[in-house]
């Protein structure tokens, strides 16, 4: 039974040409309308859903090849529903006066921290100048004289009183080197030990007693001295609070007023004030007529460490407001996009202050991570960045998870160095996360993660590709108008933007399909604006779009080249031309950096006497994948199926690459090597003009395979190398016609009759083609009519069955092995 | 001009006490301008060496208020240490300024020996007081007994100094006036602050002997603020240091005889140094 040849396809199904006409701009510059996202209708759809529910959990992970415009995509998402979403609030640190190393965190409306920072300036450097005004005034000093004097009074009068007595004594009070003394004097001298000893014993014992008494007296007033100091010092200190509070009132009234709306304001504010009255020896140091406590401690200040005004400008620190983050000037919630996203520009860090060869750091030197900028709003960040970083992922999860930051150093989260450092008191956070990232991320996260699920709710996968409709194409052409405007490129001719569209096609590998891969298609327009800038025009036209294919592919070009070459020189054994058995041409397709290209190569088969196995010799080096051993074997499950259903299948064939020296993988070879098989099994010569391409399942269909546009034009270049015969051509898969998306030069190669491309359905059809022979039906019995190939395979099967019973049952004719 | 009434010796009398070092650098600074030599002088004082001879001496340590008994050999010792640290800080002040000095250490009474040492100098140069018992007393039994009795020039220096004050002198065209100025110059070469209290009721007087002071001032690359004073009287002299804070008053006036008297009752009220040209 006769099958109908396959037919060459027409050169309109090699590449589904765009219509310029149908486009009803002239150029890119007629269109205004910035491009939608183009064919993300779900992924938008999820981002959509992902913004717009307010729960914990429903963070964004968008998920798609790099360069798919993901990223683009989700910010301009994000900043329409950041547009609508409120303001977040304003977050300052401020001193912990209860303890020091635990700041506060104060929340306040948006715009209001930086105003509180500004006021309390304000505040402080009103208080240290009107504290040292009000000290120097002549009221309060007159007052703090006249406590001072009550006391040292009392103790003057009390020693001019003994020295008096003393006196009336005949007694006189010396000052010694460190203390104080009572002699006996005569005449205003104190009396010599001669004249003493002249005394009578009476005198002497009398002189000894008074001494005796005016000392005791003497030690009694000095012990008070101590005493009355203090009482002193209290009630100048009393008098100092007095007044200063007095001072201080009118100018925090003002400030709790403003905030008064602001309870954690309040009470740092009165905290402020307290600290102030505690410490206002810092905002005043007195010049002249202080007491011996006060020079005694100035002068350990002098002594100290540190220099006086070093440490006065320390201490005036603790009432300045960090703020954290501002978001004043802001309309809306906040898009953060964290290029870097390290542990400490998440978390935010505190970062510490080299001092007198120590490290030393308060609360003014806590400094805000993305996640206080984002905190209301959004935090867009690359998910393979984010994993690369060091406990960033963690860190992150653990915010996610508490609702809160916490500033950990991680020095010391790990024990690593233990110096000072603080414990800010952790803001609450409300943020919706959007990571981006390729598939596989999330899919690993997904399966290795039992946090990620939990964290990130919503997926929204980006097409790679969308349908090649008007609608499609159109919005191509809005997408080329908006990334020539976006790129400072000129506008594109309508006719440009057709080429752009056949090659979104060519991108996707598919005629009804086009590309979402805007990357790729930026690349293309920007190197098509540079040839016609080269060319001088002041519009890209569709030879420049071509012009920057060629180019591009021809720069990649050097390995293509040098592996045609070597065919050319018969390096390489491929014939394009003539018939052979057992040897068919096959295509692969090489991925070098990102561009590939078809590539032709030898398959060849032998077989013999054997077990009914197919040795794929690239497997048993290692040299093949998996696919291509699967493919191999259903080979096997393919000629025992229909040739050999009654009687074992006795061959044993090889099946190789010829000149492969490096692995192989996929089934596109499997249709390529059963006709090898089986042109040797039937010892039948197949035409070496021709290409094949095409996997095969075990009812001998032919099935769809990758790469096909590349794969024949592989061919095709060899072939055109060596002289189109205009029998030459490329058999594929007929379920990959819908994937052509030829050059231009092999379509107008098959229009002039010099190539063809057949679409095969099945081996049969293939087989047809191949050797110009039908193949032949099996009729009910099974066996197949006489003069086909599937008969002559038949056939030689049967021989070969037979030879090997014969063997089996001792009766060979010489013990020989068949050929 | 000026009658040039050359001071040869100035003699500084030297104690461990803050006051003495005050004494001191003004002393040298002195003796420096004026090419004087610098005698100084420490006296022992003999009262506390007897006092540590009598049995049973005892003193009240003025930090402990613990009595303990007083040793004659660590009294000697401990006047002996102070001799040589005065000793000490006249030469370390005297070289620095390539001044030529002297130094004695006599035992016997304070003032007495002060005195008697005073004799000899051109001008006297002491601490207002030494260490007081009390705030009250400004000023020491030894500088109150030198107001009386030394006859020569005499300045009594208060404890501590304050360099950015200004050296104010009363002028009134004498020679005594003169010499009043030129120690006034010495002193204020540091500071370059001087004030020159010029006693007149007459303002065209006034203008002209603030003209003779300025050339003057001029030719040692000097110069001061002038303030005209009707009288000399101890009101007025109080009020014109009190508003210029002066850490020095000079007064070398003719028609201010400034009986001892009156300069008692001028340093119960100041607080300032004052030196007495005579």
């Amino acid at each position: 039974m006769m099958m109908p040849q396959v037919k060459s396809l027409s050169p309109a199904e090699l590449a589904r040409r765009c219509d310029p006409a149908q486009f009803s701009f002239e150029t890119t510059a007629d269109l205004n309308a910035p491009a939608p996202i183009v064919g993300q209708a779900r992924a938008e759809t999820a981002v959509r859903f992902g913004l717009g529910i307010r729960q914990d959990g429903y963070n964004l992970f968008a998920l798609g090849t790099k360069g798919s415009g993901k990223q683009t995509a989700v910010s301009q998402y994000l900043t329409q529903a950041a547009a609508a979403a409120p303001t977040p609030p304003d977050w300052c640190y401020v001193y912990n006066f209860d303890q020091a190393h635990k700041p506060h965190a104060l929340q306040l409306p948006p715009g209001t921290g930086t105003q509180l920072r500004q006021d309390v300036d304000n505040l402080l450097n009103e208080v240290r100048a009107i504290i040292p005004s009000t000290f120097e005034s002549e009221d309060y000093q007159a007052q703090r004289r006249a406590i001072q004097e009550s006391f040292q009074q009392e103790q003057e009068e009390a020693l001019e009183a003994l020295q008096a007595r003393a006196q009336e004594q005949d007694i006189a009070l010396l000052r010694m080197q460190t203390g104080l003394a009572f002699a006996p004097i005569k005449d205003g001298e104190v009396i010599s030990p001669e004249d003493f000893q002249e005394m009578s014993e009476e005198e002497r014992t009398e002189i000894q007693q008074k001494v005796e008494a005016l000392q005791e007296e003497l030690q009694r007033i000095m012990l008070q001295v101590p005493q009355l100091n203090r009482q002193g010092r209290e009630q100048i200190e009393a008098l100092d609070r007095e007044i200063a509070t007095a001072t201080l009132k009118p100018l925090f009234a003002e400030l709790e007023s403003t905030y008064a709306d602001f309870s954690d304001v309040l009470t740092h504010l009165r905290a402020v004030q307290t600290d102030i009255l505690d410490n206002l020896a810092a905002f005043y140091t007195p010049q002249n007529g202080q007491n011996a406590l006060q020079q005694a401690l100035q002068q350990a200040g002098q002594d100290g460490a540190l220099s006086k005004a070093a440490q006065s400008e320390a201490f005036f620190n603790r009432y300045q407001v960090n703020v954290l983050v501002d978001n004043g000037g802001r309309d809306g919630a906040p898009i953060v996009h964290e290029n870097h996203p390290t542990y400490q520009n998440l978390l935010g860090r505190v970062e510490q202050v080299a001092r007198m060869g120590a490290l030393i750091t308060d609360f003014t030197l806590i400094k805000a991570g993305a996640l206080h900028r984002a905190n209301g709003g959004y935090l867009l960040l690359d998910a393979r960045k984010l994993l690369l970083q060091p406990y960033a992922w963690e860190s992150i999860k653990r915010a996610l998870q508490a609702q809160e930051i916490r500033i950990e150093s991680l020095g010391q989260t790990l024990g690593l160095i233990s110096t000072v450092s603080l414990e800010p008191e952790p803001i609450p956070l409300d943020l919706k996360v959007a990571l981006i990232g390729e598939r596989y991320l999330y899919y690993m996260l997904y399966q290795l993660d039992p946090d990620f699920a939990e964290l990130f709710k919503v997926a929204a996968d980006f097409a790679d590709e969308m349908p090649r409709d008007d609608d499609g194409k159109e919005a191509y052409a809005r997408l080329v108008s908006t990334l020539a405007q976006q790129n400072d490129l000129r506008p594109f001719h309508r006719q440009a933007v057709a080429r752009v569209v056949e090659h979104g096609s060519r991108l996707a590998g598919d005629a009804q399909r086009l590309s979402t891969h805007t990357q790729q298609i930026a690349d293309l327009l920007r190197e098509a604006n540079y040839w016609c800038g080269e060319a001088g025009r002041g519009v890209v036209q569709a030879e420049d779009v071509q012009q920057a294919l060629d180019a591009h592919q021809y720069r990649n070009g050097r390995i293509q080249e040098r592996m045609q070459e070597a065919v050319l020189r018969d390096t390489i054994l491929i014939d394009t031309d003539g018939e052979a058995t057992g040897q068919i041409n096959g295509l692969a397709v090489l991925q070098v950096g990102g561009y590939a290209f078809g590539k032709p190569s030898r398959i060849s088969a032998r077989v013999r006497l054997g077990k009914g196995e197919v040795v794929d010799i690239e497997r048993k080096v290692d040299m093949s994948g998996p696919f291509h051993s699967k493919g191999v074997l259903i080979l096997t499950g393919f000629l025992g199926g229909r040739y050999a259903a009654e009687r074992p299948l006795s061959l044993s064939a090889s099946l190789v690459f010829e000149q492969s020296y490096s692995g192989i993988d996929g089934d596109s070879a499997s249709s390529a090597e059963l006709y090898a098989l089986l042109s040797a099994l039937a010892e039948t010569p197949i035409r070496q003009d021709l290409a094949v391409t095409g996997s095969v399942n075990q009812h001998g269909q032919v099935q769809a395979i990758g790469g096909v546009n590349e794969k024949i034009e592989g061919f095709f270049n060899l072939c055109r190398a060596r002289g189109l015969t205009g029998s030459q051509g490329v058999l594929i898969p007929a379920a990959n016609v819908k994937n052509l998306m030829l050059h231009q030069d092999v379509v107008d190669a098959v229009a002039a009759g010099q190539f063809h491309v057949y679409p095969v359905h099945t081996v049969d059809e293939g087989i047809a083609l191949l050797t110009g022979m039908p193949a032949g039906a099996a009729d009910a019995s099974g066996s197949y009519p006489d003069g086909t190939f599937n008969h002559r395979v038949a056939c030689r099967l049967h021989e070969l069955a037979e030879k090997q019973r014969s063997f089996a049952s001792g009766n060979g004719e010489d013990g020989e092995a068949p050929a | 001009m000026a009658a040039e009434h050359t001071i040869r010796r100035i003699l500084v009398a030297v104690d461990a006490s803050a006051a003495s070092v005050a004494a001191l650098e003004a002393a040298v600074s002195l003796a420096s301008d004026l090419d004087a030599e610098l005698v100084g002088l420490f006296v022992e004082d003999v009262n506390l060496v007897r006092l540590a001879e009598l049995p049973a001496a005892q003193q009240v340590r003025l930090i402990s208020a613990r009595a303990q008994p007083l040793d004659r050999d660590h009294v000697a010792q401990t006047l002996r240490g102070q001799a040589a640290r005065a000793r000490r800080a006249l030469q370390a002040a005297a070289d620095e300024a390539d001044v030529p000095t002297e130094f004695h250490v006599v035992r016997g009474q304070v003032t007495a020996a002060v005195l008697a040492a005073a004799a000899e100098a051109d001008l006297v140069i002491l601490g207002r007081r030494a260490r007081p018992l009390t705030r009250r007393h400004r000023l020491g039994s030894t500088a109150r007994a030198a107001l009386t009795a030394v006859p020569r020039s005499l300045m009594l220096v208060r404890p501590r100094p304050i360099s950015q004050r200004p050296v104010l002198v009363t002028f009134d065209g004498s020679p005594l006036s003169w010499r009043a100025l030129r120690k006034a110059a010495a002193l204020a070469q540091a500071t370059h602050r001087l004030q020159v209290l010029l006693i007149t009721e007459v303002p065209a007087q006034a203008a002209k002997w603030q003209a003779e002071v300025a050339d003057w001032l001029e030719a040692r690359t000097q110069q001061a603020s002038y303030r005209q004073l009707p009288r000399a009287t101890l009101a007025q002299l109080v009020t014109a240091v009190q508003r210029a804070k002066g850490d020095v008053l000079i007064i070398g006036s003719e028609r201010l005889p400034v009986p001892a008297e009156t300069a008692v009752r001028l340093l119960a009220v100041l607080d300032c140094s004052l030196m007495l040209i005579r």
